[in-house]
């Protein structure tokens, strides 16, 4: 009989290889404390021995990968432009950048040769107008892609470079290329644009 | 057994001894295959965990790729073994290095960093496993084992055996749970265990003792 069987502290400590020498000795003449010893053993054994089942070896890169796409992800927003889609891309901030840069180019540097430009360039009147072209533009029309194309160049060249190489005749040369269509889709965006109350 | 299997799941640089010093000694285990397919940047490889992280801090995103080529194994492993299937276990896994990078301006480098990326896979898998039950990979040991073969009939019972652990593990209350997984499968000391999940040395051993009885119990049941 023992006054005192060992607490569950060190049971565990022996269980686990640890335990003062008197303690042990008492788990190898007690019945009782043996067989919480034993019976925990057995248990943590059988517990032990199960593994987790090894990945492929092109798992860990693969989850690198991951890792790294979805922290530049959060960093860069801009860059999911390309593969997420319009409302990702019109909601970021660097559209306004880009319009303004645009819209700066055309103002500070455009001289046009023939006025005649000028009147493709007219804003059609009213909010009907402007949802019309949005509209139109958000469902996929070349204005669209045209910038598209610009924020992407935007983005890869930073910002102040793109404004602060404005040159004179640049913003005429982007213009004279673009279609009537794409025109209209710029100046459209622009305006939507600006007229959002900056974040 | 496979202790070596089991223990060989310890973090790299756990103690933070090693953690300092991963070079040095026996060092951290590391990811075998972690370097092919990896770009890491010449020099960055022998500099210890926390000069890392102070790398990533001061702009130098290619130290973090390198802790998670470092940490990535041990993490999938905690998230495996809460989980119970490769889908959550890598999304989770993902998961826990994205929030180590967003909160890395927290980490203080008092504790090693394994700790601290312990301390957020556990808080992400308790969260994640909050209001699910985990849904094991299906092992339906009939179907995976070639009965013709002579060592059948133990990879069945092994098998069988395996899948009443980890129903009995997933059973546990969370904090239990969690002691078992970083006890037994990490071998982290009481003391580190506490670290992680901010509780008193006393109060793991209290739940890993209680754990390892509930466990009895549920692998006892479930031979009847
Ligand atoms: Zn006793």
């Amino acid at each position: 009989m023992w006054a005192r069987h060992l607490s569950r502290e060190v049971l565990l400590a022996v269980v686990e290889g640890g335990g003062d020498v008197p303690d042990r000795e008492h788990v190898e003449r007690c019945d009782r404390c043996r067989r919480d010893v034993d019976a925990l053993r057995a248990t943590l054994a059988a517990v032990r021995d199960v593994e987790v089942p090894e990945p492929s070896p092109l798992f860990w890169d693969h989850l690198s990968a991951r890792i790294s796409q979805s922290i530049a992800d959060e960093e860069a927003p801009a860059s999911a432009a390309r593969t997420v889609g319009v409302p990702a891309w019109r909601s970021g901030l660097w559209l306004t950048g880009v319009a303004t840069a645009v819209a700066l180019a055309v103002m500070v540097t455009w001289q046009p040769a023939d006025r005649s430009t000028l009147a493709t360039l007219s804003v059609p009147n009213g909010e009907a107008g402007w949802a019309a072209e949005a509209t139109a533009v958000e469902q996929g029309d070349t204005g669209w892609e045209f910038l598209v194309n610009l924020a992407v160049v935007a983005e890869e060249e930073s910002w102040g470079e793109l404004v602060g190489g404005v040159q004179p005749g640049m913003a005429d040369r982007a213009l004279q290329a673009l279609s009537d269509a794409e025109r209209t889709a710029l100046i459209g965006l622009l305006e939507i644009e600006m007229r959002q109350p900056s974040s | 057994m496979e202790e070596a299997g089991g223990l060989a799941a310890t973090w790299p640089g756990l103690e933070p001894a090693h953690a300092a010093r991963p070079e040095a000694g026996r060092g951290p285990v590391r990811d075998h295959e972690s370097h092919d397919g990896v770009e890491t940047s010449p020099g960055l490889e022998h500099l210890d965990d926390v000069t890392l992280v102070d790398a990533v801090r001061s702009g130098r995103r290619e130290a973090f790729d390198l802790l998670v080529v470092r940490h990535r194994r041990a993490v999938y492993q905690v998230c495996y073994r809460f989980t119970g299937n490769h889908e959550d276990a890598s999304d989770l896994s993902q998961e826990v290095f994205l929030r180590a990078y967003r909160g890395l301006t927290s980490f203080k480098g008092s504790a090693a960093f394994a700790t601290w990326l312990y301390r957020i896979a556990v808080n992400a898998c308790l969260s994640r496993s909050a209001g699910q039950k985990p849904q094991a990979d299906v092992l339906d040991p009939d179907r995976h084992v070639d009965t013709a073969h002579v060592a059948a009939d133990v990879a069945l019972a092994r098998s069988r055996m395996a899948a009443r652990v980890r129903a009995a593990v997933a059973q546990l209350p969370r904090k239990q749970r969690a002691t078992v997984i970083l006890r037994v499968y990490h071998d982290l000391p009481h003391e580190q265990i506490a670290k992680v999940l901010g509780s008193s040395v006393g109060a793991v051993k209290a739940n890993f003792f209680h754990a390892v009885r509930n466990l009895r119990r549920l692998l006892g049941e479930a031979e009847n």
